[in-house]
């Protein structure tokens, strides 16, 4: 008697599977999750896309402004141009004309995970109207009740229902037919219960991988929201290759629970508890066990240090006494040379600008360490499940994870802090000497370096997605491994 | 049409098929067998009697190589079924108590998806050909086997076995919940089988389609083999008050 070759086998299990009303019952639902999740990802990005564009041209328009500005007043008037109506003045011009921004902009690949995005902005002006004491200024939160679900994101459907899909599809193989007696069928032909697992598992892993990784390329394409790939394509074929794996992983899990041989409905009890598991309660604790290794300072006490902050510099004594010593500081000799420099507005206002964000340094610092090893522990935390493994490497690759937005931030303060020192001495300058460049003319006209002055140099974290996603392959691959290894050691035996 | 039956050495048509020495099978405390002999050759159809519990199935679980003897020995065709199951079921066909097919599948898909797991690549005609051989109308062999009572199911297990060409075909109560027509049905296509050179075991508590199908019957007791009688020397109810007189020892 020939042994029943394996392709053969697969294929014929593969019809099965076909057969089945069920399988394309699971596909269409799939397809429509996928397709829905597509396109509200690539809605959120192309409005990502319009405020950066939108932000990008408000910057514009202000340098186009202020050029015009200059060309207006560099001829001589009655008409009287008050600082914070002259943005060619270094201080009028930084104050209250000048549109920067720091942006976030979208990684090609950011329809896959909504990640931060709904509760973390894409882009912040930078003010120097008011001083910030926070840079994580959250805004529009939007219903309470979604944000508790997660958004309906590709990162939710695939790392949530694709598995949930999968359990549906491969759950009962074997364990129904233990139950309605086909199994003794199976088992009392000349084959091993390896091979008849091997190809029923095999047959439902081609078909779930195929269905979910070709549904999630037709959504994507279908919801034509893929930046151009430049560069990012090894990351999309990592990524294809891990979500292709964490089907496969399932599919192993489902053989595992199969080898147990104790029935369909114990099997798929046993799977939906271990997706649960897996999925939510797993998370969760990694969630509170972050808590635990990165605990978040106190807020209450960094907005109780920035109003004692604004409190001592509000009483004029003490505000001059502060506003003295920095001038002092910045030019040793103004005291000679232009004893009213301290009462100069830019002047107090530079000099508190500078006393709030020392005195709230530390509290800064705090929180950008604690972001800092919140984030460290998320990526070390999160190898430890399968479904926060993927979700991980998802919002990298979307550029849309807790890490992103805490460099964002950060960088967000820098840049206000380096457009600050990119003015002072301009401003210094000018209020040294705070007479008219032009005789006559109605505006200052001592600044003109519109195009001087520096710009936000967005990151895009492309080494870091694409580390991610095979940190992220090469985990759920292990894991997919194990579990079967495991299978085929129980799997000696068909059950008597 | 008749499957051909491949020619075999002489020497091991000689051999029995099917050799069972002194096999014991114990489910923790209980002894299910206790010492079983049975030798089965070419051609022989032997007929396993006893109760419910007897140890009936248990010995075709041996068989098939599902269960380990825990003292003994179980060769089909010389090959040792604990160690080898695989081997030993590539000339045993299982006719299960309840056959059981994929509903969705028709008779024809399941006989092919069953031979497929044999390793055999049946064709769809040659598939109509063994379901009509095994008894199973034509116009029934392409409709869901939902639709399929307990006798249509079984002759596809029967076509499964003519596929199979196996030396050994084991069945398992396979007359209970048959109607009269259908089991008379039945034996004939287990006789013609027999004729051919395959060996039957079956597992049965019908002492009328004993008599009318089996060469030997075997009682079952104390988890061996007390009895071992040619059923045409005795008549119907000679058979069963042997049948009942082993029972009350049992009991007793
Ligand atoms: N897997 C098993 N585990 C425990 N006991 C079993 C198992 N299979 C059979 N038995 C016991 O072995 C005895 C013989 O069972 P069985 O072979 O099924 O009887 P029969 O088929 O003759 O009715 C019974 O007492 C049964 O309870
Ligand atoms: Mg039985």
């Amino acid at each position: 008697m020939s042994v029943a070759r394996f392709p053969r086998l697969l294929g014929a299990e593969l019809r099965l599977i076909l057969r089945e009303r069920l399988t394309w019952a699971i596909i269409a639902a799939l397809l429509a999750a996928l397709c829905l999740a597509a396109w509200t990802g690539a809605d959120r990005v192309a409005r990502e896309r319009t405020a950066i564009a939108e932000a990008a041209d408000d910057s514009e328009r202000a340098v186009r402004e202020a050029r015009a500005a200059h060309e207006r007043y560099a001829k001589p008037s009655p008409i009287k141009v008050n600082y914070w109506q002259d943005p060619t003045d270094a201080f009028g011009f930084m104050t209250y004309f000048m549109a920067a921004y720091a942006v976030k902009p979208p990684t090609p690949l950011a329809l896959l995970a909504a990640g931060q995005s709904d509760v973390q902005p894409a882009v912040t002006k930078i003010s120097f109207g008011f001083s910030t004491v926070f840079d994580d200024t959250a805004y529009e939160l939007g219903s309470a009740a979604r944000l508790k679900l997660g958004p309906f994101d590709l990162a939710f459907v695939l790392v949530y229902l694709v598995p949930l899909a999968v359990i549906a599809l491969a759950g009962t193989r074997l364990s129904a037919e233990q139950d309605s007696g086909v199994l003794r069928m199976i088992a009392a032909q000349p084959v091993g219960p390896r091979r008849v697992a091997a190809a029923k598992f095999g047959a439902v892993a081609l078909v779930a991988v195929t269905g979910v990784v070709g549904g999630t390329g037709l959504a994507l394409a279908l919801a034509g929201g893929l930046g151009p790939l430049a560069g990012w394509e090894t990351t999309l074929a990592l990524l294809a290759a891990a979500l292709a794996t964490y089907v496969m992983l399932w599919v192993a899990v489902c053989a595992l629970v199969a080898s147990l041989w104790r029935g369909a409905v114990a099997a798929l009890a046993i799977l939906v508890l271990t997706w649960a598991g897996i999925t939510m309660v797993l998370p969760t604790g990694l969630g509170i066990a972050l808590d635990a290794l990165a605990p978040m300072p106190s807020r209450i006490a960094a907005i109780d240090a920035s109003r004692q902050a604004q409190a001592l510099f509000s009483t004029a004594e003490k505000g001059a006494r502060i506003t003295a010593a920095w001038a002092s500081r910045k030019v040793p000799d103004a005291a000679q040379h232009r004893p009213a420099l301290v009462e100069a507005p830019e002047i107090k206002r530079l000099a508190r600008d500078a006393f709030y964000d020392e005195a709230l340094a530390d509290h800064r610092e705090s929180w950008h360490e604690h972001a800092l090893a919140a984030s460290a522990w998320s990526r070390r935390l999160a190898l430890l499940s399968p479904a926060t493994i993927l979700a991980l490497a998802l919002e990298t690759a979307a550029g849309t994870d807790a890490g992103r937005h805490a460099d964002f931030l950060t960088a967000g303060g820098a840049y206000r802090r380096r457009l600050r020192t990119f003015f002072e001495p301009r401003i210094l300058a000018q209020a040294m000497n705070p007479v008219p460049v032009c005789a006559g003319c109605p505006a200052r006209l001592g600044f003109d370096a519109y195009d001087a002055v520096p710009a936000f140099e967005p990151a895009i974290p492309r080494a870091t997605a694409q580390r991610e996603a095979l940190v992220a392959l090469g985990c759920l691959l292990a894991g997919a491994l194990l579990l079967t290894a495991l299978t085929y050691r129980r799997l000696t035996e068909w059950p008597s | 049409m008749h499957i051909e039956q491949r020619e075999l050495p002489q020497a091991e048509a000689d051999n029995p098929v099917l050799a069972i020495r002194a096999a014991v099978k114990r489910f923790g405390a209980r002894t299910a067998l206790n010492g079983l002999d049975l030798t089965l050759r070419a051609g022989e159809v032997f007929a396993l009697l006893g109760p419910n519990g007897a140890g009936k199935t248990t010995t075709i679980n041996l068989i098939l190589g599902f269960l380990k003897p825990d003292a003994g020995a179980v060769q089909v065709c010389g090959i040792e079924a604990g160690s080898d199951p695989v081997g030993a079921r590539g000339h045993v066909a299982y006719i299960p108590e309840q056959v059981a097919l994929y509903p969705g599948l028709s008779g024809i898909e399941n006989l092919r998806y069953f031979a497929t797991l044999a390793g055999l690549d049946l064709s769809v005609d040659a598939s109509r050909r063994l379901l009509t051989e095994a008894g199973l109308p034509e116009e029934a062999q392409g409709r869901p086997a939902a639709s399929y009572s307990k006798g249509m199911r079984q002759k596809v297990g029967i076509a499964v076995a003519l596929a199979r060409q196996a030396r050994l075909l084991l069945l398992d109560e396979p007359t209970s919940g048959l109607d009269p027509s259908a089991a008379a049905d039945f034996s004939v296509t287990v006789r013609h089988a027999a004729e051919r050179g395959t060996a039957v075991l079956m597992a049965t508590h019908d002492l009328y389609r004993v008599r009318e199908m089996a060469d030997r019957v075997g009682v079952l007791s104390r988890g061996r083999i007390v009895e071992d009688i040619d059923p045409k020397t005795l008549d119907h109810v000679a058979l069963e008050h042997l049948y009942i007189e082993r029972l009350a020892e049992i009991t007793a």
